[in-house]
This record gives structure tokens, sequence and C-alpha cells, in this order.
């Protein structure tokens, strides 16, 4: 219990000094905050997708339902993530060049990551039968997760960047992070976490109270 | 060792060929296959006129043309088995594996002739600049390899799903979309007069692309089989 | 200054009405998970 009015308490923190200190960019100005909630969204998106081909190994490993459910869980919850790591992107880029869509090779990596989500899903809508639907929909998790690898290291360097080499986008790892920029960068980081395995592991009680559920009715 | 590695070679011989010989005597795939590449072709190069195309643009022509080919024709293989209800007496009679390797050659055969036969068609439809061949063909075999080792796993997959044509093109195409881009850059430089070795980078990506696909189609191959 | 604190007062609000939406949850899988043990 502790831990989440810590939680509580550390976000609307980090939340308010967000907003309270300067700018982490100078030369974007106001909308590069956007970089303490754009990234670690991006983030939690690729590590629940993580999650979810790893919890897909353990199902084809030991064929629990249990697994699939995380996978499925997982995977959900990480949609959200690159949803709304899309959304504030595109604002982002909206505000600083002019368009909200660019293909800049990030740009172009997350939509990527977005359609195998959406093919992942629209596959398991797909299959009637429960195993059946477990067993592909895991495969299909593994077999597009070999693919991220080359989303993230390869193809940002054949796709042409729009933006010249002083842009964040090309350098956001480069950018120099201040103490306080790197203190709040951080934490936010560290917070949408810990947020995102709560969320999970609320969304895995409430699979398994469904379940549960299924079984008494029949 | 190599008496078990011969088994497999030999396995992987007879499901191709059987397959080979169905095709050849419905032509169903082929058909299909090539019809819409005719017709896509046919359709870009009447839409976008006949000179006066930059490389990037061709480049990007001719791979939505094998993209769009591929999805027409590559899902036969599979949906075929579970249609007419022979998936089951393979599945008795050869290794995951086998049939796995066996479905990819043939994809790979089928997928050949497409290309052989819509490559000129679109060389004399687009007016592309048709001196530097060598390094074009290279990237053709790889494009190919890597096209039918990515889209053969899918093509299990799907033929056991309710929907299945669609279906292929939504679980290929995020795949697809990291070597289209590939394929594209390293056309695009080949169109720009590029050798080969200067489009080492690209090849080194497309060879990685194949390899890693076809390794982990044949990992999972088994557990979709098992289904 | 002033459109940060706009964005300021958005953020926080989204994060305070997402925090008693899972804690609600949280109350209600709770229980659901007394009822059966």
């Amino acid at each position: 219990m502790w831990w989440k009015i810590l939680l509580f308490i550390a976000m609307s923190a980090m939340i308010v000094i967000s907003f309270m200190t300067p700018a982490p960019q100078k030369m974007i100005g106001e909308s590069s905050r956007i970089f303490y909630y754009h990234i670690p969204q991006a983030w939690l998106g690729v590590l629940a997708f993580l999650m979810s081909m790893v919890y897909s190994i353990k199902y084809l490993m030991n064929r629990r339902q249990a697994d699939d459910d995380s996978a499925v869980n997982a995977a959900r919850l990480g949609f959200v993530f690159i949803v709304l790591a899309t959304v504030t992107g595109s604002i982002f880029a909206k505000v600083t060049w002019g368009s909200f869509w660019n293909w800049d090779p990030r740009e172009t990596s997350v939509f990527i990551l977005l359609l195998i989500y959406g093919a992942y899903f629209a596959l398991r809508g797909a299959l009637d039968v429960e195993e059946k639907r477990a067993a592909l929909g895991a495969v299909y998790s593994i077999f597009a997760f070999v693919t991220v690898p080359f989303l993230i290291f390869v193809v940002p360097r054949m796709v042409p960047s729009l933006h010249p080499e002083d842009s964040i986008v090309n350098s956001e790892m480069k950018f120099s992070m201040g103490p306080i920029v790197r203190m709040i960068f951080f934490s936010s980081l560290a917070l949408f976490t810990v947020l995102y395995f709560w969320m999970f592991n609320l969304a895995q009680r409430v699979q398994r109270m469904v379940r549960v559920q299924m079984e008494l009715e029949d | 060792m190599p008496n078990r590695s011969a088994g497999l070679a030999n396995k992987t011989l007879a499901v191709y060929v059987k397959d080979l010989r169905l095709e050849l005597r419905t032509r169903y795939a082929l058909n299909a296959i090539l019809m819409f590449g005719v017709t896509t072709l046919a359709v870009v190069s009447f839409a976008v006129g006949q000179t006066g195309l930059s490389p990037k643009l061709l480049a990007a022509l001719y791979w939505v043309i094998m993209f769009f080919s591929a999805m027409s024709g590559l899902s036969q293989g599979f949906v075929r088995e579970e249609e007419t209800g022979t998936a089951l007496a393979l599945k008795l009679t050869a290794d995951p594996t086998a049939v796995y390797l066996g479905k990819l050659f043939f994809n790979f055969s089928l997928l050949s002739t497409m290309t052989i036969i819509i490559t000129p068609l679109f060389f004399v439809f687009t007016d592309a600049p048709n001196d530097n061949l060598a390094p074009f063909v290279l990237i053709l075999i790889l494009g190919v390899i890597g096209l039918c080792g990515a889209t053969t796993l899918i093509a299990a997959i799907i033929a056991k799903a309710a929907v299945k044509g669609a279906l292929f093109a939504v679980l290929s195409f995020p795949l697809l979309l990291t070597l289209l881009i590939g394929l594209i850059s390293a056309s695009q430089k080949v169109f720009d007069g590029q050798t080969i070795m200067e489009i080492g980078t690209d090849l080194q990506f497309l060879v990685a692309y194949a390899v890693i696909m076809i390794t982990g189609s044949i990992l999972l191959f088994k557990f979709v089989w098992q289904e | 200054m002033d459109g940060n604190y706009i964005a300021l007062a958005v953020t926080l609000v989204v994060w305070i009405g997402l925090f008693f939406f899972l804690m609600s949850l949280n109350k209600k899988v709770k229980k659901l998970e007394e009822k059966i043990h």
C-alpha cells in the first residue's frame, strides 16, 4: 500500500517539477518538455513487447494458460504506451518541424512496432480455438520480435533522415542533459516503469478473475 | 548424423517435388502471382508514365510490385494443405523441418519464376537504367530469399485461421517493411550506378535478414505445424 | 509561461484520474479475490 502513495506523490512532484524548471532543450524551447513523457512511453512500449515475447516463449515451452494471458496483457499495455508515444511524438513533430509525420527513422520504427501489435491482435481475433490462438499468437510474437533489432540498429542508418544532424531526434541520446534535466528524466523513466508494472499486475489479476468467473459458469 | 541430414534432404525434396507436381498440374499459384504482378506493373507504369522517374521512385515501385505479387501467391502452399485435408497425412509422414524447407524452396521457385518474368517487363515499361544489372540481380536473389523466408512461416500460421487472405498481408507487412526498406535503399543505389562494393552494407543487411528469418522460422515452425 | 500552467494542470488531472481509477480497480479485484478464497 505504502508504495502506491509514494508513487502518487513522486509522480505528482515529477510532473510539477518538469513544468516548473527551465525547458530541457533551449533551442527547441518549451515544447521539449515532452521528452520527460515521450521517451518513457516509448521505452515501456518496447519493454512490454519484450515481456510479451518472453511470456510467449514460456507458453510454447510449458503450455500454461497463465503465460499466454500474461503475454496478451503485456502486449495490450505495450500497445497503449506505444500509441501514446506515437501521438506525443507526432504532436511534438508538428510543433517543431511543421508536420505531424516525417518518416524519420524513429517514426518508421515506431510505426512498424504499432503494425506488429495490430497484426498480433488481428491474428488472435481470427482464431477461435483457445489453444490454437495462444500457440500461433506466441509464434507470431516471437517471430516479429526477431525483426526489432533491425528496426533499432539498421533502419535508422538506411532511411535518409529529413532532419539535420543537430536535431534532437537524431541525437537525443547525446543531447546535453544538465544535472537537473537528467534527474527529472531518469525519475520519470523509473516512475513510469513502476506505473507500468502496477498496471500489468492489475491486468493480470483482472484476467485471472475473468477466468475463475468463466469456470464457475461452466 | 550424416545419415539423418541425408534423410532430411530427401524428405525436403519429396515435399518440394510433391508441391511442384501439383502446381505444374493446376498452375493455380503461379497464375495468381503472375497475373497480379503484371496487373500491378501495368497500373503503376500507366499511372506514373514512362520516363523521367527518379531512382528512388523506381526502386520503390519495383518493390511495391514485388510485395503485392508475393502477397497474392505465397500463402497458397499451406492453405491448400489445410483445405484439402492433406496436412494431416503430411504431418504423419514428414518431420516439420522437412515440410518447412520443402515449402520454402517451393515458394522460392514460385517467386523466382515470377521475378524472372516481371523484371524484364519492369525495365521495358518504366525505362529504368539497365546498364548496372549484376548488383541488381544479386539484390533480387537476396530479396526473393528474404521475402520467402519471412512469409513461409506466416503462411503456415494463417492456414489455421478463419480469414486467410487478408490476414496474410496484415501479418507479413510489418515483418517485410524492414526488408523492403533495405531492398529499396539498395536498388536505389544500383539505379544510381553504384557497384557491388559500394552497396556492401545493404547486402550485409539483406543477408542477415534472410538468415535470421529462416533460422527463426525453422525453430518456430514445429509449434505451428503441431496445432 | 501561461501555456506551461495549463499543460501542467492537464497532466496532473490525467495522472490523478488514472491513479484513482487504478486504485478503485485494485479495490474491486481485491474484493473478488477475497470472495473466491
